[in-house]
């Protein structure tokens, strides 16, 4: 196990590690020696993603945990803190989805995606809380660039309305945590290639960014690392894009290619 | 005295030649201020002075003015408050630029642009300060551009991103400075609008056969930026309100009129290729 790395000796939780950016931040975060619990609701992913990294000799582990329900999300975060002696960093990175036009939206729909994106971090984060105020730590949540621009086409209104919500959790908690030494930084993805929705499905997305490739996972691992180390010890309340450009600026639609 | 919105109000409007300035030289005096405008080029300054008070409105005009020079600057503040007793609006909206793609612009194209778009905010503001700071207060509303705000790769415009990042940060900046004189600054921030200028850039993109705005000419299905653009009223609409007493609790700002362009992940619904259906679909919480 590494004891030099950026993140050598941190004690991260981290959800939705069945693949995607999950993954990615796990793999990432144990190479940085980071001690590294993982979770996820689909069944043996998360532990086949950590036992991968187990064999490497790096200290991860993943448990099969449905955050939707608050009991079982406690219990998760409680068993890996004691594990662990402590919690350093929290990560929320899983989310279910549900996208659909705003005149075919049942309230159904609405309370789902809500409960499956915003209360969740709620879940995690109000079991963590006291663990992460105990001694200080870094709180890295997810959002989305649904969140900072409207889309004709995505069906996001539900989606971008919980990502809205997980940014504003983020600077409010960044408030009540500085007392603590804990900070809370955001992360906002733009089109990121992944197997959950369907990637092939939402490339359209990409005439909207700049930089025509998506995103790989590991993009967004890589500032994850950042805001889960010490590095970004004076960084908090802040959301970040990572996006390919696409909440910075206009691509013509006339490119190549486009 | 005039009924209105603005009543009473002295409103000093750079750039009231053409397009947008003369378009709030309009609304302005509509809504009851005594309007002083100005422009580099005298002829059409003279045109909308002849406008607006065909329409009823009170306005009058300076000489030829060249803004970027801090001297002139200073003369055509002190001209206005000789003529009118006062100012209480300093409308900040006369611009000249010139674009061009990185590997094409010449220090000459970036110096005029920074003092025909920037320079000038800084000296008309600077001429007018003591002004409102010996009556109390005053209110300014700036030009911004949504070239201030994000990258557009259809546009060579360095130069014009530059200054107008610039005029926002002024804008924050000088509502800093001025909070506690009763200075208000703020800024109105148009997206693309029909306005002379911006039909020059047209015919420089299209050539001698530019597309009818608005219409449903296919050239312009390339060209999302160009769907619906702004009227010229649609800025000095919003320029009114942040100089009336309705925006008394406001500073600092700079409120975007754009119809939604910079707020949309940049394609209009109508525009898009690939059709506008959005389908539904969920999935669980990884």
């Amino acid at each position: 196990m590494s004891n030099t790395g950026r993140l050598a000796g941190k004690r991260i939780l981290l959800t939705g590690t069945a693949g995607g950016q999950g993954a990615a931040a796990q793999r990432l975060f144990a190479q940085e020696g980071a001690r590294v619990r993982g979770c996820d609701v689909q069944e043996g992913r998360a532990d086949a993603t950590a036992a991968e990294l187990r064999e490497r000799g790096l200290d991860a582990v993943g448990a099969q945990v449905d955050l939707t329900d608050a009991d079982a999300a406690r219990a998760w975060i409680e068993d890996a803190a004691q594990d662990l002696g402590g919690i350093d960093v929290l990560y929320n990175n899983a989310a279910g989805f549900g996208f659909a036009p705003f005149s075919d939206m049942s309230l159904e729909l609405w309370r789902r995606v809500i409960h499956v994106e915003l209360d969740i971090v709620f879940h995690t984060t109000s079991a963590a809380w006291p663990w992460l105020c105990d001694g200080g730590g870094s709180l890295i949540n997810t959002a989305s660039y649904s969140a900072l621009r409207g889309s004709a086409r995505l069906g996001q209104v539900a989606h971008a309305a919980a990502k809205g919500g997980v940014i504003g959790m983020t600077i409010s908690l960044a408030a009540e945590g500085a007392a603590h030494d804990v900070r809370a930084n955001c992360i906002s993805p733009g089109l990121v290639r992944h197997d959950v929705m369907g990637y092939e499905k939402q490339a359209w997305q990409l005439d909207h960014h700049l930089l025509r490739r998506p995103g790989e996972p590991v993009d967004v691992a890589n500032l994850a690392v950042y805001l889960a180390s010490d590095e970004s010890s004076w960084v908090t309340g802040q959301n970040f894009s990572v996006d390919g450009g696409v909440t910075a600026g206009f691509r013509p639609l006339d490119e190549p290619g486009a | 005295m005039a009924a209105g919105r603005l009543a009473g109000k002295v409103a000093f409007i750079t750039g009231t030649g053409r397009g947008i300035g003369r378009a709030a030289a309009h609304v302005f005096a509509a809504e009851g201020a005594s309007v002083y405008g100005c422009d580099i080029n005298a002829e059409s300054a003279a045109e909308t002075v002849a406008l607006v008070r065909a329409a009823g409105g009170e306005m009058s005009s300076s000489a030829a003015i060249d803004l970027g020079d801090p001297d002139d600057a200073r003369r055509w503040i002190a001209e206005g408050v000789d003529r009118y007793g006062a100012i209480d609006i300093l409308y900040n909206n006369a611009a000249a630029v010139r674009m061009a793609k990185v590997e094409d612009v010449t220090p000459a194209d970036w110096s005029f642009t920074l003092r025909n778009e920037l320079d000038l905010v800084m000296w008309t503001t600077q001429a007018a300060w003591p002004y409102f700071t010996e009556a109390g207060g005053g209110v300014i509303v700036n030009t911004g551009s949504i070239g201030g705000l994000r990258g557009n790769a259809s546009l060579g415009q360095s130069a014009h991103t530059a200054a107008m990042a610039g005029v926002l940060a002024l804008t924050v900046q000088h509502a800093a400075e001025g909070a506690h004189l009763g200075i208000r600054v703020n800024a109105v921030v148009p997206g693309p609008t029909d306005t002379p200028s911006f039909r020059a850039v047209l015919e420089k993109t299209f050539g001698d056969d530019p597309p009818e705005l608005g219409s449903d000419d296919p050239k312009l299905r390339d060209h999302p930026a160009l769907y619906r653009v702004g009227h010229p009223e649609d800025a000095p609409r919003c320029a009114v309100f942040l100089a009336s007493d309705d925006a008394a609790w406001i500073t600092g700002e700079s409120i975007v009129v754009d119809g939604g362009k910079n707020a949309l992940d940049g394609i209009p619904p109508a525009m898009s290729r690939r059709g506008t259906t959005a389908t539904t679909s969920t999935g669980e919480a990884g």
